[in-house]
């Protein structure tokens, strides 16, 4: 199956250079390795590459944007001499700003790999991101949303888009933008040349449906090259499969006001969004209602290998890519906009230490033990992409349909849930739900609410099956810090030769502090 | 505020839910069969036939029927001793045919997902309390789930809380 989705990776590229794409980001493809691949340095700044083509022969180097390249002696390089090594020398600059080194084989046939750079202003961090939460990007109201940005590119090019309105999502993985938005990217293919199509289904019977394309993608100086994200809404793809559409329940959210948002940086503590049940090992059927092989507008389930898959951008980033923080300002009550930050790295970096706090370490599907009102809800979970907290709770009434979303007390109803970390310590959360429809309709232009809450039932807690949830979502992050150790990276090792300031197991886990410090 | 019909099952329609489910969760296509509010017929012949993982679990006053499918989906069907499916449940990484598993009730249940999602826009549990019909959803990426049950159909004295 390797060389089957090679040729897929060279299909899809060749598609690139088709859509003004420049080269490869694959060694393995194309012949030619460069070191590093895909980071950022200071304005003004340098940067040693060293690149090999076939049979460690020299290649060929040429830069794509601003900057210049300089050999060993300090010379600029010639574009038709072969080196082995090169300095990159960045100018200054006052804004995030791009560039493309490309390295290009002298023997046999012409081949290229390019690594891609952002060069930052002075003394910025490259790893920290704003978050707002407000009233987001489209026509429609939609409460308690973090939203960021991202910058996609197509693959070993500056031709770029800085996308906001990207809803953070801590129970999903991968990024998801609207087609309309993204910069010509080329969908992933199988060696047929189909296109890969994927379903991403969420909780509320919702869906969203497109291709899976390829772009460089950067979040602020962090780099994932080349990434497989989902094009939403892609035409490319086809009709909607049945399987995704759950027999024609599913409601279709591919447009900025049915989706809320540009799209959804899925930032969960899994290394890809489906993982070894979608890649061809797994053997057998391939799963429904996730990837597909697209031809002439029918698509079919499909395996895709790990490596190809709708992957976390965090895991593919040259350092800073153990898992991220989200931290959002306290909140009690409504407001028109929350501030936050979403930070890359755990230990890696002064601005992302883990000093503090619980580690809820998780089971097969991610879920850790919340107690609340006597249950033992074993598979809870941290969801900034819930609006609300989601509990079962038999004395709290519901809103009057259609709104039984939500929880509408007589009064501010205050209450305490007991979350279970690694062995077995406690960390008890107070929180308070209000009635949602006195919320809207005394705040309509809030966008922020810190006592939002509803019912998560589907039956009996009794031996932790089924589905026994303590949902925290977004209003659980105001005022905290929350952590996501990502699945099969390392736990933080402390930095500058110093040992982290919290031992922590290997991920996947939570933590979270509260406090505001950045 | 719009109230939607409350779709009752008809008793001995559409023929046995248990087949209706192996169907469904083999992915086979099978006519449109009534799975909630259904009737339960010739378990074991279907069993046999679609070699699918079934397993019965019974209780005073009804019988859990768990199917496990090798697409790591389960559905459970909850059936009372007058052979009426009176619930169903499932988990899996990824939602199953509602239409399969939901039969007379599933126009109702399109109808309440999108009375739900119209109410207000978010992202948020599935919950939809109608006479006749309520659905939930839990759950995130990878590990979704939910229940269907109509309340007239739950038999005296088993609490709801059960189907799961």
């Amino acid at each position: 199956m390797r060389g089957f989705w090679s040729a897929a990776l060279l299909g899809a590229l060749s598609l690139a250079i088709g859509c003004g794409g420049s080269g490869s980001a694959s060694s393995a493809s194309s012949g030619v390795a460069i070191i590093p691949t895909g980071t950022s340095i200071a304005s003004g700044g340098t940067l040693n590459l060293s690149g090999t083509g076939p049979g460690g022969s020299a290649v060929t180097w040429a830069v794509s944007g601003p900057g210049t390249l300089i050999d060993g002696n300090g010379l600029a390089v010639n574009k038709t001499t072969p080196e082995y090594a090169v300095t990159y020398v960045a100018p200054p600059v006052s804004a995030n700003t791009y560039a493309i080194v490309t390295a290009t084989s002298t023997v046999g046939s012409s081949s290229s790999s390019y690594t891609p750079i952002t060069i930052l202003p002075p003394y910025a961090f490259g790893n920290i991101q704003p978050v707002t939460v407000n009233s987001g990007p489209s026509n429609q109201h939609f409460p308690n949303r973090a939203y960021t940005s991202v910058t996609v590119c197509s693959p070993g090019t500056i031709t770029c888009r800085t996308i906001d309105g990207i809803l953070v999502d801590t129970e999903s993985v991968g990024l998801r933008v609207l087609a309309s938005a993204l910069p010509a990217l080329a969908p992933l293919t199988d060696m047929q040349g189909n296109a890969i199509g994927e379903c991403a289904q969420f909780v509320d019977q919702s869906y969203v449906w497109g291709t899976v394309s390829v772009a460089d993608v950067r979040l602020n100086g962090e780099l994932a090259s080349p990434l497989s994200i989902q094009a939403i809404g892609d035409p490319r793809a086809g009709a909607v499969p049945a399987d995704c559409k759950t027999g024609g329940a599913g409601i279709e959210e591919d447009t900025l006001d049915t989706l809320g948002a540009n799209g959804i940086l899925g930032v969960g503590l899994e290394p890809q969004d489906c993982g070894a049940a979608c890649d061809p090992s797994a053997g057998g059927t391939p799963p429904s209602a996730t990837y597909y092989s697209c031809a002439g507008g029918k698509c079919s389930p499909t395996f895709v290998p790990l490596s190809r898959q709708v992957a976390h951008p965090v895991v593919l980033f040259l350092t800073d890519n153990n898992g991220v923080e989200l931290q959002l300002s306290p909140l009690t009550g409504a407001a028109p906009t929350v501030g936050g930050t979403l930070t890359f790295g755990i230990g890696t970096q002064i601005n992302n230490q883990l000093v503090t706090g619980t580690v809820f370490p998780v089971d097969s599907d991610g879920n850790f033990t919340t107690n609340f009102a006597g249950q033992s809800l074993t598979a809870s979970f941290l969801d900034s992409g819930l609006d609300g907290l989601f509990f079962p709770d038999a004395t709290l009434p519901l809103c009057a349909s259609p709104n039984s979303a939500f929880f509408c007390p007589d009064m501010l109803t205050q209450l305490s849930a007991v979350n279970i970390g690694a062995n077995k310590t406690q960390s008890t959360i107070q929180f308070s739900v209000d009635n949602a429809g006195d919320l809207f309709n005394n705040y309509p232009s809030d966008a922020a609410f810190s006592m939002l809450a509803g019912p998560s039932g589907t039956g009996s807690c009794s031996g932790g099956k089924g589905a026994c949830s303590f949902e925290w979502g977004l209003p659980f992050f105001y005022g905290r810090t929350v952590f996501v150790a990502i699945n099969g990276q390392l736990p933080p090792i402390g930095i500058n030769g110093q040992p982290p300031p919290m031992s922590t197991p290997n991920p996947p886990w939570w933590a979270y502090t509260t406090g505001f410090s950045k | 505020m719009k109230r939607l019909i409350c779709y009752k099952a008809h008793p001995f329609t559409g023929g046995a839910s248990i087949a209706t489910l192996l169907f469904v969760v083999l992915g086979l296509a099978l006519p449109s069969s009534a799975a909630l509010g259904g009737t339960l017929d010739s378990v074991q012949a279907d069993q046999s036939q679609m070699k699918a993982n079934l397993s019965t679990r019974h209780a005073a006053a009804y019988t859990i029927y768990e199917l496990q499918a090798p697409n790591q989906l389960t559905v459970r069907e909850y059936v009372s001793s007058e052979g009426r499916v009176f619930g169903v449940a499932w988990q899996g990484p990824f939602f199953p045919d509602m239409q399969q598993i939901l039969g007379d009730y599933f126009a109702a249940y399109r109808t309440g997902v999108e009375e739900f999602k119209r109410a207000n826009a978010g992202r948020r549990p599935l919950n939809i309390q109608q006479p006749g019909l309520v659905a939930q959803t839990a759950g995130h990426m990878r590990a979704y789930a939910g229940r269907m049950y109509d309340p007239d159909l739950v038999p005296s004295g088993v609490d709801v809380t059960v189907i799961h």
